[in-house]
């Protein structure tokens, strides 16, 4: 599947939260308190002590200051220049919709892998977007997406565990790759559909170290923005090449990095992204090469969850 | 008289403390019965981690040199900081414990117990023991029994003793990170301080449910507690990169043996049947590849390897739309056999034909050289005419850029050593 190049900007897409300003949030976090985050799962910047997420991204939209400010003027001109190419794309899906045209993933072939997030041509490297602790002066890490030569797609970087004096943090070193889906018209978020296969099927070319991936879980309420759908993703290493596939009732939930202990299959009808991740606390350098990343069927995978679901007892879970 | 003096000399003369944990441990009774002398003086665990660290010989004998460094004065005026237990010369488990022991000794109503041990978790790395699961019983045992535990459904409800609880998931976190997983008796140890309904009993509950299923997940398995040996490492690195190949065979030998050989140091080498087919079928003329160095992760350290490559072979495939129906056609009835294509092996890549792999105790060319010195004579007599070209990646060793962004395949200009 050939995915368009997307012109994405941050700040824009997520309705421009970076024009308000909600004061300087780094003096809550003088009263961090770890029990307060851990137990309770409440808001990592701490709003007043609320479990309310004002932001998709954790807050780190406060933290980052915009480059180039826009004016009210510019803003409108922009808008105005969308109005058209998105109007289009909108006719476009209007025009696919009532074709009634059934899309691959309804019907997938057996033990047939479809792409969906791949690499390719040097363009392709615009579809992803590699975020570090040193993006948000959390660490020292650093990560990079490049192409091969041969139109794989490098990830590679550096992870370093040294903690900033800053003392919002106390663990540092990650680095992760994240997809860029194709926005439907008007900047609306676009969902994958993947509840007709059973594994998702990677081709990749690791250095030996263990990555996550993470399937992100479409959400409506801010209660479960920071919820994310991971398994292990582990690398031989080496100069060959590797084919994982990793069934997606294997995939566990969790929140801001916390296992939730009620746990539940991830919804796979609305699937919004997918991401890899290095957290593993080895200090040194890093590099994963990836061909593409699909999903596949296999008719013989009957289970649904990997996990037990028996009852734990009352004031137990999630506290 | 004699008191009086005893007083002035433990108030105005510090005991060397941290000295104490420079000897052998056959002085540490003696050291206790030195420092039990005048315990009241000693301000046991006031934390002091951010003050400029002091000379290694702990306490200043000295007064009137104290004046001269107000930080060094600061930091000898807190007469027992947690930085002083920790501030030993010999890092390793065993004087990690005493420390322990001088601590539980010394402080029978475990004052401070909440400081001690962050401050022990800070210094684990350093004394080796952050793998050591014994080590963190030691410390969690250091918390009184009984003390912590909610007597009423109140207390159970308000987070009962929080520093104390903060202290013990954070320690539990720290496992976490290393990869420690607690074990049944470690839940006992906490559920006698905490209580049954206690956020740390909660917290190694969990571990315990999660650890063990991702603990034997990784089908490439990496020793426990983690190796950081340099021919251990290349041994499983080298294990691990051939074990696409069932039939491969590792093996190690010794620059020694070959003659000219510079350097003098190991080299793990695996390479598969099919491998030396491969080679031995290739073409004279055709030149083959020694390339790297690169990194493979084995556990919690790295190590670099060679492989020895050559050019890809030529993959004939017709790309073929499986929705175009113009060409339609059954298989059975009207095709015939043209050729008989051997499937390809796995070392037949895209990228390039994996002939060989190597991990050398120097990485050097000398000890590369020796590599395909050795691999001629065990059963590749075929490399004694094909021409090989050394392409390394300068520099090769053991130094590491802080920030190495260079991909696998960078367009860098391979340094011809040497042909044949």
């Amino acid at each position: 599947m050939k995915l368009p190049t997307v012109n994405f900007n941050i700040h824009r897409v997520y309705g421009g939260l970076s024009k308000l300003r909600w004061g300087d949030h780094s003096i809550w976090n003088k009263s961090h308190s770890p029990s307060a985050e851990r137990c309770l799962h409440v808001s990592s910047k701490d709003y007043g002590g609320t479990i309310w997420e004002p932001d998709r991204r954790g807050g780190s939209e406060f933290h980052r200051e915009d480059p180039n400010p826009m004016s009210n003027k510019e803003h409108l001109k922009r808008g105005a220049k969308m109005l058209i190419p998105e109007t289009k794309k909108m006719i476009t899906e209007l025009k696919d919709y009532f074709s009634q045209d059934p899309p691959k993933c309804w019907y997938p072939q057996d033990g047939v892998v479809d792409k969906y997030f791949e690499f390719g041509s040097p363009e392709s490297v615009d579809n992803w977007v590699t975020t570090c602790d040193s993006d948000w002066d959390q660490g020292y890490s650093t990560a990079n997406v490049t192409i091969s030569p041969s139109g794989t797609g490098i990830f590679s970087g550096n992870i370093s565990t040294r903690i900033p004096k800053t003392g919002q943090v106390h663990i540092a070193g990650y680095a992760n790759l994240r997809f860029v889906p194709p926005h439907r018209s008007f900047y609306r978020e676009s969902t994958y559909m993947f509840a007709a296969y059973t594994h998702l099927a990677l081709r990749i070319r690791g250095d030996g170290r263990t990555y996550m991936v993470n399937l992100h879980p479409h959400t409506m309420f801010d209660l479960n923005f920071m919820d994310l759908h991971s398994y292990v993703l582990h690398t031989r290493g080496g100069p060959y090449w590797q084919e994982t596939l990793i069934p997606f009732s294997k995939f566990f939930i969790h929140h801001k990095g916390r296992m939730h202990d009620q746990q539940y299959p991830i919804e796979l009808q609305e699937v919004r992204n997918f991401s890899i991740t290095l957290m593993d606390q080895n200090e040194g350098p890093f590099s994963l090469e990836i061909d593409y990343v699909g999903c596949i069927k296999d008719e013989n995978h009957n289970e649904e969850f990997a996990y037990e679901q028996y009852y734990v007892g009352r004031w137990m879970a999630s506290n | 008289m004699r008191q009086l003096v005893r007083t002035v000399l433990h108030r105005y003369v510090r005991i060397p403390t941290a000295n104490v944990l420079n000897v052998e441990r056959l002085l540490l009774n003696d050291a206790l019965q030195q420092r039990a002398i005048a315990p009241t003086h000693l301000h046991t665990c006031s934390v002091n981690l951010d003050s400029k660290r002091s000379n290694n010989s702990g306490y200043r004998l000295d007064e009137d040199e104290e004046d001269d460094n107000d930080d060094a004065a600061k930091a000898a005026k807190s007469a027992l900081s947690t930085r002083t237990y920790f501030d030993s010369d010999k890092r390793n488990k065993e004087t990690f414990e005493v420390m322990l022991d001088i601590y539980k000794k010394e402080n029978l109503n475990r004052k401070g117990v909440v400081e001690f041990i962050y401050a022990a978790l800070k210094h684990m790395d350093d004394y080796k023991v952050s793998y050591d699961l014994e080590v963190y019983k030691k410390l969690i045992e250091l918390m009184p029994e009984g003390k912590y535990v909610p007597e009423n459904f109140y207390s159970e409800a308000f987070f009962h003793y929080p520093k104390q609880q903060d202290c013990l998931i954070t320690l539990l976190d720290t496992m976490e990170l290393k990869g420690v997983c607690p074990d049944k008796e470690m839940v006992d140890i906490i559920k006698k301080r905490f209580g049954e309904r206690g956020q740390p009993l909660k917290k190694v509950w969990r571990q315990l449910y999660w650890f063990p299923k991702f603990k034997n997940a990784n089908p490439w398995p990496v020793p426990w507690p983690p190796v950081f040996d340099r021919f251990t490492l290349a041994k499983l690195a080298v294990e691990r990169i051939v074990s696409v190949d069932p039939q491969s065979v590792v093996s190690v030998y010794q620059t020694k043996s070959v003659p000219d050989s510079i350097d003098d140091t190991f080299i793990v080498s695996g390479q598969s049947p099919k491998q030396q087919k491969l080679l031995a079928q290739h073409p004279t003329t055709k030149s083959i590849y020694v390339e790297g160095s690169f990194r493979i992760w084995v556990g919690r350290a790295s190590i670099n390897y060679f492989i020895l490559r050559a050019d890809p072979k030529e993959f004939k495939e017709e790309l073929v739309d499986p929705d175009d129906v113009s060409n339609f056609h059954v298989p059975f009835l009207y095709e015939t056999p043209k050729a008989v294509i051997e499937k390809p092996s796995v070392h037949e890549q895209r990228d390039g034909t994996i002939l060989a792999v190597c991990a050398s105790g120097s990485s050097s060319r000398d000890s590369l050289l020796s590599w395909i010195r050795l691999l001629e004579t065990n059963g590749n007599p075929a490399l004694a005419e094909i021409p090989v070209i050394f392409s390394l990646k300068a520099p090769v060793g053991d130094i590491v850029a802080a920030n190495q962004d260079v991909p696998p395949h960078s367009d860098e200009e391979p340094e011809k050593v040497s042909s044949n």
